[in-house]
């Protein structure tokens, strides 16, 4: 148990700094530099903060389910704290993509909402999550909260491209696939710029977020320090 | 091999004690079928009363009022062990956790296949549906493969969320999301069961919920004896 | 997406993108630091 102030490294710190920049450039690049795509016409600019974050959204519930495993194999403090930060982080980016993904569709397909096979996962992906969350902050023990949430985040997790064949099925006679053969190397190198710049703000959230879970747990023991007694783990 | 003969055993055997529990008094089959009638009718009076109309949404609300009803059955299922603590004691025997699980998944599945005896007949009766034996046969077989694959995690989830607060919102925020393929692969099976399959696209969907069920009993196998170990 | 043509404007969408993405990304970044903070406050020992 380790009882000081948790908090993130300066590298951490220096990377999450290193993001904002890098986002503020791709997205001026995107913003000026990249051509309009050819069908889309400006509206195209969008991508550059949709996709790099649902690619992120995506890695980070990877993480998560990673972390997840983890905690239960290891029941450590750290795996659940970075378990419960990867979760929350993918929230915000799942949300994000959503209302991008919508401020999207309506220029191009006229409509708010479509049952795409991307949006659906992602909209059932973002809700799942958050009931994981929500059943987190319904349980007191620590230890406990661990083991449930890591079980329900590995179990939703899992149904991810399940549900993701299952839409694709679902909408098999009239799937609208975007092609990405239009890719000018003006559209690649913000979408990549913008990528790694969420990637490295997503680093910088994980490790505040993982670090707060961290303290406050930390904190509890100090007010119930019965609970340390209670074979040492509980 | 031993442990798979073990885990069997208890399997068999849980889910025998659950079975005859639920037999003597009956009542947790007759409220959760009851629900289910009450939430067909709702659903026919919403989209009635043009036959056409039903006919369109006899699968959806058939699959929405088995799902409403099943999950009131698998929180209940959960209920009983908890009081008394009875589920702690069933920890402290020595008896394998998955074959725990595995017998109260067995009995979750036996009583929603059960809730499907009531609740097609009905439908097809509200919704005005043509529909001979085949159809309904074919109608249960498709319920009973979406049973597997909702009470395998039901089970999971209703041990974790019967010993907290607020179970009755957790269980379905949870489950209803995690079910979307299996809910729509059944729609869509419903729907061609009842109306024609020109396109032979039952096998496809078939074989979803087979690989559905499939991962979700294995994975919830796996995963029970952590919650059990984090009880109390 | 009909390829009839190429879409003119739309620059309110653009806008409005980049704007709810900066506006999340900035108030979670607040958020976080915000809850450092105070889970900080009351330190163990």
């Amino acid at each position: 148990m380790n009882n000081s102030i948790s908090g993130p490294s300066k590298f951490t710190h220096g990377l999450g700094v290193l993001g904002l920049l890098l986002l503020l450039t791709g997205s001026v690049m995107g913003l000026t530099w990249a051509p309009p795509e050819q069908h889309m016409g400006e509206v195209s600019r969008i991508v550059f903060v949709h996709v790099p974050s649902a690619w992120n959204c995506l890695l980070i519930f990877t993480f998560a389910c990673g972390f997840a495993v983890w905690s239960l194999w290891s029941g450590s403090r750290k795996a659940d704290s970075y378990m419960v930060a990867s979760i929350e982080v993918g929230i915000v980016l799942n949300g994000l993509l959503l209302v991008t993904g919508m401020l999207f569709a309506r220029p191009t397909w006229g409509i708010w909402w479509d049952w795409d096979v991307r949006m659906t996962t992602s909209l059932i992906s973002l809700i799942f999550f958050g009931g994981v969350l929500a059943m987190r902050a319904l349980i007191d023990d620590p230890k406990q909260r661990a083991t449930w949430s890591a079980v329900a985040a590995v179990i939703g997790y899992v149904d991810v491209p399940l549900i993701y064949f299952c839409v694709r099925w679902w909408r098999s006679l009239h799937q609208v696939q975007s092609t990405p053969d239009t890719m000018s190397p003006g559209i690649v190198l913000p979408m990549r710029i913008n990528a790694f710049a969420i990637l490295f703000l997503a680093i910088w959230f994980l490790s505040m977020r993982a670090s707060i879970e961290r303290n406050r747990l930390a904190a509890q023991d100090v007010d119930q320090p019965d609970r340390l007694l209670e074979g040492g783990t509980l | 091999m031993n442990i798979v003969r073990r885990v069997a055993a208890t399997a068999i055997l849980i889910a025998q004690k659950d079975l005859r529990l639920e037999w003597r008094n009956r009542a947790r089959l007759f409220s959760v079928a009851l629900f289910g009638l009450v939430v067909l009718l709702l659903l026919s009076l919403a989209f009635g009363p043009n036959s056409d109309d039903l006919q369109r949404a006899a699968p959806g609300s058939l699959v929405v009022a088995l799902l409403f009803s099943s999950i009131l059955s698998l929180s209940e299922s959960f209920r009983l062990e908890r009081e008394d603590s009875a589920l702690e004691g069933l920890a402290l025997v020595p008896i394998e956790p998955m074959g725990l699980f595995y017998g109260k998944f067995l009995a979750n599945t036996l009583f929603l296949l059960l809730l499907a005896g009531i609740l097609i007949p009905v439908t097809v009766v509200l919704f005005v549906v043509e529909a001979d034996a085949r159809v309904l046969l074919q109608l249960t077989g498709f319920w009973a493969l979406a049973a597997v694959g909702l009470a395998a995690p039901g089970t999971l989830y209703a041990a974790m969320t019967s010993r907290l607060r607020s179970q009755d919102v957790l269980l379905p925020l949870l489950l209803f999301p995690l079910e979307v393929p299996a809910l729509i692969a059944l729609v869509k099976s419903f729907g061609f069961i009842l109306t024609g399959d020109p396109m032979e696209q039952l096998v496809s969907w078939t074989k979803l919920l087979i690989a559905f069920d499939l991962i979700y009993v294995a994975l919830c196998g796996v995963l029970f004896p952590f919650i059990l170990d984090e009880g109390s | 997406m009909r390829p009839t043509g190429v879409i003119v404007g739309g620059w309110e969408y653009i806008i409005a993108a980049y704007i709810i993405t900066s506006v999340v990304l900035i108030g979670y970044a607040t958020s976080l630091i915000l809850r450092w903070r105070s889970s900080r406050g009351n330190p163990p020992r």
